[in-house]
């Protein structure tokens, strides 16, 4: 059986959440206080994956497709495990879908789609047979270069003198109102409670009592270089052509120019976009072979590796027409029917659990009483 | 209803948000079925070999 680490853990966590939000942006509705915007979500987010996480304590050695099973009983148990793998399955083409317009609009302009995801894809399913060992320790060799590219940045940035820091003030001139909206339910939503899918990866980690702390840990550090890289992005740029751009961190990237040699520095940005976008795809797609292959009892996940990266594939060159569409219904009609699965759900699981492991502790006490 | 014929794509979604999450539920439902047909055999080989 595979195992990872808690570092590796801790970094396939932080890989995974930075995500697409690295592209994006996160909560440009909040205009020039998205970055409270963004530390308000991540203590909320983790409050969220806190319950997560109790779930995992509370039923060890699980994994989600069976969390559903072992409480609701297996003719209502089996469609919700079925119900969390099909989102999945969907919240990956969306995440690999995420990639289809930047290419193309920065880089490689006239590059079909297809190509692009093509090419990408066949990264991704070679990961994928190499399984979660060689995941976790490429995410090692990895992280520690994006983290630096992205210190790289913020010191090449500030050497450019585009930074004005009043652009900042004042801080919630509009009030919470704003703030909250981009937090609510979207900000917590995206990336934050989709950390949910580590609960097909958890039980493979080598000392389960360290996940939940790392977990917290990763999700901490993800607010605070988000929240850093929106801080940024404002500064430089000023509310408006924040809120606008839809790839406010890529022109980040592209306005540092050094002495006018150092500059034109944007393939380097897309690259450390790409190596953020290429985890977050791979462990998507990870978590939903390991989910249907213990749901359809199959003893070896990799017959699954094709099927599914084709159909992740093929939804994601037809998820949407145009990037607009694309964020439009990522930003403004997925969250709300999505609190029901990310939110109500696992907190009536979590109701579930304790009492049937409360009335169980009873019984256990009785059964005691009488031996005795 | 030839509007709900792809509720993955973003355009269906724009206009009826829980169209997907709909129709991931009724998909989920006859997947189940294969998980519980297997689950049976699986059950029974099991009791065959004790």
């Amino acid at each position: 059986m595979e195992r990872i680490s808690t570092t590796q853990l801790f970094m396939l966590t932080l890989l995974f959440q930075i995500g697409t939000s690295g592209i994006f942006g996160f909560a440009s509705a909040a205009g020039k206080d998205a970055w409270i915007s963004t530390l308000l979500s991540t203590g909320l987010g983790a409050c969220l994956i806190a319950i997560y996480l109790i779930l995992m304590r509370l039923q060890p050695g699980l994994t989600l497709v069976e969390w559903f099973p072992a409480q609701f009983g297996q003719w209502l148990g089996t469609p919700i495990a079925w119900f969390y793998m099909l989102m999945f399955l969907y919240n990956s083409s969306r995440t690999l879908g995420d990639v289809k317009d930047l290419i193309p609009t920065t880089i490689l302009p006239g590059t079909p789609n297809w190509v692009i995801l093509g090419v990408f894809m066949i990264a991704i399913i070679y990961a994928l047979f190499s399984g979660i060992e060689v995941i976790a320790r490429l995410g090692e060799i990895i992280l520690p270069v994006l983290l630096i590219l992205f210190v790289v940045e913020i010191v090449l940035i500030f050497g450019s003198d585009t930074i004005r820091i009043e652009r900042l003030q004042p801080v919630l001139g509009e009030g919470w109102g704003r703030v909250w909206k981009a937090t609510w339910p979207g900000g917590i939503e995206q990336s934050l409670a989709e950390t949910l899918e580590f609960a097909m990866i958890w039980t493979l980690v080598k000392q389960q009592e360290r996940i939940a702390k790392t977990t917290i840990l990763a999700t901490l550090l993800y607010g605070i270089l988000l929240s850093t890289f929106d801080a940024l992005a404002i500064v430089t740029f000023g509310e408006e052509v924040f809120s606008s751009s839809t790839y406010p961190l890529y022109r980040l990237v592209k306005i540092i120019s050094i002495a006018d040699f150092l500059e034109n520095l944007d393939a380097l940005g897309i690259l450390y976009f790409m190596g953020f976008v290429f985890f977050k795809v791979t462990l998507q797609i990870y978590g939903v072979i390991r989910g249907i292959q213990q749901l359809l009892y199959l003893r070896d996940s990799r017959v699954l590796v094709l099927p599914i990266s084709i159909i992740v594939l093929s939804l994601a060159l037809t998820i949407s027409e145009s990037i607009s569409e694309h964020i439009t219904s990522g930003l403004k009609s997925l969250p709300y029917p999505s609190i029901v699965p990310l939110m109500l759900i696992p907190g009536l699981l979590l109701i579930v659990t304790c009492i049937r492991k409360g009335i169980a502790g009873k019984q256990m006490k009785k059964v005691d009483d009488k031996q005795e | 209803m030839e509007q709900f014929l792809w509720p993955w794509q973003s355009k269906v979604i724009i206009q009826y948000p829980w169209a997907l999450y709909i129709f991931l539920s009724f998909l989920s439902i006859i997947l189940s079925i294969i998980t519980w047909v297997r689950k049976k055999s699986k059950d029974r080989v099991n009791k065959d070999s004790t």
